[in-house]
């Protein structure tokens, strides 16, 4: 703090510190506290105040259709009266209008409507259809009244019920304890699959560090690294869909094999990579090998040649010498790209998504998200995001205590 | 501790690196099995691409290396009879001192037990008894080095290179550490091959020493023989402090040459036919000059004034000014040696003490 203030002054200092605490506390803590608060709200969709709620709903719901049968017959009434005893095709058009409230879900309006309508077949009779509307008329208004009725009853008992209106809340770990098996399932999918991504990464990253941090020459090393980095300019979901055009059923991996003899095009072959595991991996293997090789690559560049050249001068296999000093060395680099490839993986919801195409199985950042934005229900949500989380933070500590390293070597 | 030192036969090798650069000439060089031999030279001589070579690190351009009578054209470090002992002595910081020393044991796949048994025996004998489940870290400059030596010797090397292990130590240590290599050496009788570019170290520890400059052996012989009688202006310069006199040859004697010099004729040994006229240098080590009132007859004098005199405990350093030239005289501090001696002296030096040699690449700057 000190040395901030003697480099860049009180008022730099000031404004930097309260540029980073708004930052903490804004970004960091209040919403990751309202979600750790909201995790443990239960909503409780299935009690008597959430089903007089849905009653309400409903019986709402059919008032208003009534009240759109009724104007329906008030349209139809209209010009009829205007021309009495003129014959004209007015009244089969409401006749035709009628059947209409037999197509509302509610059993109550069934019996009466269709009647009339039936009962005049001669166009020429006035009397008959104007003698049936006003019957009509009075038993909708009347069921829309008993309708009403009950509403004012519900909404007094619900207002009686609780302060809030609307669905209750409390307290309990029940959005934790009544997660349905297969959302279990889902979690520990999402975690090994998550799991499996990183250790895919780390195959694929360790060579590729450790050639980086061998080059001979800066300009090789200048080369490999602008190639690593550059794939990063393109955005991710450009990424992701160019994966799926190659492995696409009609995609280039297919059209390779076809070019190679080893499936026929024509004939409608095609192996359907996508929505594979095998596809969902690659594709995050790719999306977040920058997340793996430069942490290894920094630290395998600071062991020191000699080491290496040591060990094979005492008679190591490359095998031991990979496995005695150079990986001991970078594995506080391997524990941060580790973590890193994890968490991005278990959250990811892009490649999943686009890659899996619904027909892969789920993973738990898309169950998150339908949680929030198609079942709206937040509190659910926000647990099955706390769980998430959790699980990271589990898997960081973990992964710190297999590598035997601490904050401060990462931080290294 | 079955160690047995074998010899180590360059003939014709040579290194030039892929951008064209020659580190090596093409050079013949047998040492012998079980001799502790140096090779001496300043940076950028080629001595540790020589190293290099013989562990296997670097493939020879041209020519073979043979230890033991064996062809190791084509077999890499990790199959050679030699082990590396490196400058920063590249010991492995994760592993214990003991894992460190039995690494070699564990790639040849000996059981934990023997290994750490095996380990112990070693670091007994470097005297470490005691630090084997410490950290490298947390030993001190020389423990890690009498590590390192442990650690190669693990492997039962008939060839130990050593690559100026001891230029990060300080100088008392590195006097004691040249003791206990020396002492190291002549308990196991395996080949020592030592790099270094401290003279110091060469002459009290080798057996023979090689003098290189710019690829190419300059000398190979004794401690006596490289600082008593150079075989080049470049090893008589590199090696110890040297007194340069440039001359003409006035007359060619048996084992001897009379010159001209700016500071009248001298006499001084030659170790090369010369021809009168020949453009020359005499060379004389300031310990074996002195200052003398009444010189005999048969030694070379020259006038100077005393510019300066440093007190360096046993020796007094003199620096005499004659013409543009500075000539440096070492008295040893015994006796009246340490009197007052300033303004015009003479300096003496015996003729056998001279030596004359044709003009050639002098070092740039001497050993340490």
């Amino acid at each position: 703090m000190t040395s901030l203030i003697k480099s860049y002054g009180k008022g730099l200092t000031g404004l930097f510190v309260g540029l980073t605490a708004i930052w903490i506390v804004l970004m960091i803590l209040v919403p990751t506290l309202r979600m750790v608060d909201r995790a443990f709200i239960y909503e409780d969709r299935g009690g008597e105040v959430a089903m007089l709620a849905l009653e309400i709903d409903r019986l709402y719901t059919e008032k208003f259709s009534l009240e759109q049968e009724l104007l329906v017959l008030d349209a139809a009434e209209t010009p009829s009266t205007d021309s009495v005893g003129v014959p004209s095709v007015g009244v089969p058009s409401v006749g035709a209008g009628l059947p209409s409230p037999s197509l509302t879900p509610s059993p109550s309006a069934a019996p009466s409507p269709p009647v009339p309508s039936v009962g005049v077949p001669s166009v020429g009779v006035p009397s008959p259809g104007a003698g049936g509307t006003p019957r009509d008329r009075t038993a909708l208004e009347g069921r829309i009244a008993t309708l009403e009725g009950r509403i004012a009853t519900l909404e007094a008992q619900e207002t009686d019920g609780s302060e809030i209106k609307g669905v209750e809340t409390s307290y309990s770990l029940r959005n934790f304890t009544d997660m349905s098996a297969i959302h279990v399932e889902i979690f520990l999918m999402t975690l090994l699959y998550a799991l499996c991504v990183t250790l895919l990464c780390f195959v694929v990253c360790y060579p590729v560090a450790y050639a980086a941090a061998s080059m001979p020459t800066a300009e090789k090393l200048t080369l490999m690294m602008v190639g690593l980095v550059i794939p990063y300019a393109i955005n991710e979901l450009l990424r992701i869909f160019s994966w799926v055009m190659i492995l696409e059923k009609q995609g280039i991996l297919n059209w390779v094999f076809d070019a190679v003899g080893l499936i026929d095009f024509e004939a409608g072959e095609g192996i359907r990579f996508v929505a594979s595991n095998g596809a969902v991996f690659t594709v995050m293997v790719y999306a977040y090998i920058l997340f793996m090789v430069f942490p290894i690559y920094n630290t395998i560049d600071t062991l020191d040649r000699n080491q290496i050249e040591a060990a094979r001068d005492l008679g190591a296999s490359t095998w031991r010498i990979h496995f005695r000093v150079v990986i001991p060395h970078a594995k506080p680099g391997i524990a941060v790209g580790s973590i890193m490839t994890f968490m991005l993986s278990a959250g990811s919801i892009a490649v999943p998504e686009i890659v899996g195409r619904g027909l892969h199985p789920d993973w738990f950042s898309q169950l998150i998200y339908r949680r929030f934005f198609e079942a709206d229900s937040w509190y659910e949500g926000s647990a099955y995001s706390l769980a998430l989380l959790v699980a990271c933070v589990i898997f960081i500590l973990a992964n710190m205590a297999i590598f035997k390293v601490g904050i401060r070597d990462i931080a290294k | 501790m079955a160690m047995r030192g074998q010899d180590v036969v360059l003939s014709q090798v040579s290194m030039t690196f892929p951008n064209g650069f020659t580190a090596v000439q093409p050079m013949d060089l047998t040492i012998r099995a079980g001799e502790f031999f140096s090779i001496l030279g300043p940076s950028g001589c080629g001595k540790t691409t020589i190293l290099r070579m013989i562990s296997g690190f670097l493939d020879t351009s041209t020519g073979s290396v043979r230890i033991g009578g064996e062809e190791m054209t084509g077999i890499g470090p990790n199959k050679r009879p030699t082990a590396l002992i490196f400058q920063n002595l590249a010991l492995f910081p994760l592993m214990t001192v003991w894992e460190n020393v039995a690494f070699g044991l564990e790639a040849r796949g000996v059981a934990k037990d023997a290994r750490r048994r095996r380990a112990e025996e070693l670091l007994d004998l470097v005297a470490l008894k005691g630090q084997e489940d410490k950290k490298p870290t947390e030993l001190s400059g020389g423990q890690r080095q009498r590590v390192a030596v442990a650690r190669a010797l693990a492997v039962e090397p008939a060839v130990l290179l050593l690559d100026e292990p001891l230029s990060a130590l300080d100088l008392k240590l590195r006097q004691h550490m040249r003791a206990e290599l020396k002492a190291i050496q002549r308990k196991t009788g395996v080949t020592f091959i030592y790099i270094t570019h401290d003279q110091g170290e060469a002459l009290t520890m080798s057996d023979r020493v090689a003098v290189m400059n710019e690829g190419r052996l300059e000398q190979v012989g004794t401690g006596d023989e490289i600082y008593n009688a150079p075989a080049s202006p470049f090893v008589a310069t590199f090696v110890g402090e040297q007194n340069r006199v440039p001359g003409q040859v006035a007359e060619v004697e048996a084992g001897y040459a009379r010159i001209d010099t700016p500071f009248g004729p001298m006499r001084g040994r030659r170790t090369e036919a010369l021809s009168v006229g020949d453009q020359v240098t005499l060379f004389f080590r300031p310990e074996r000059a002195t200052i003398t009132d009444q010189p005999a007859d048969a030694m070379n004098v020259i006038d100077g004034t005393v510019a300066r005199r440093d007190l360096e405990g046993p020796f007094i350093n003199l620096f005499l000014k004659a013409d543009d030239r500075t000539f440096a005289v070492h008295l040893t501090n015994a006796g009246d040696a340490g009197r007052d001696l300033d303004g015009a002296q003479k300096i003496a030096f015996s003729c056998a003490d001279a030596l004359i040699m044709a003009d050639g690449a002098v070092a740039k700057e001497a050993a340490q």
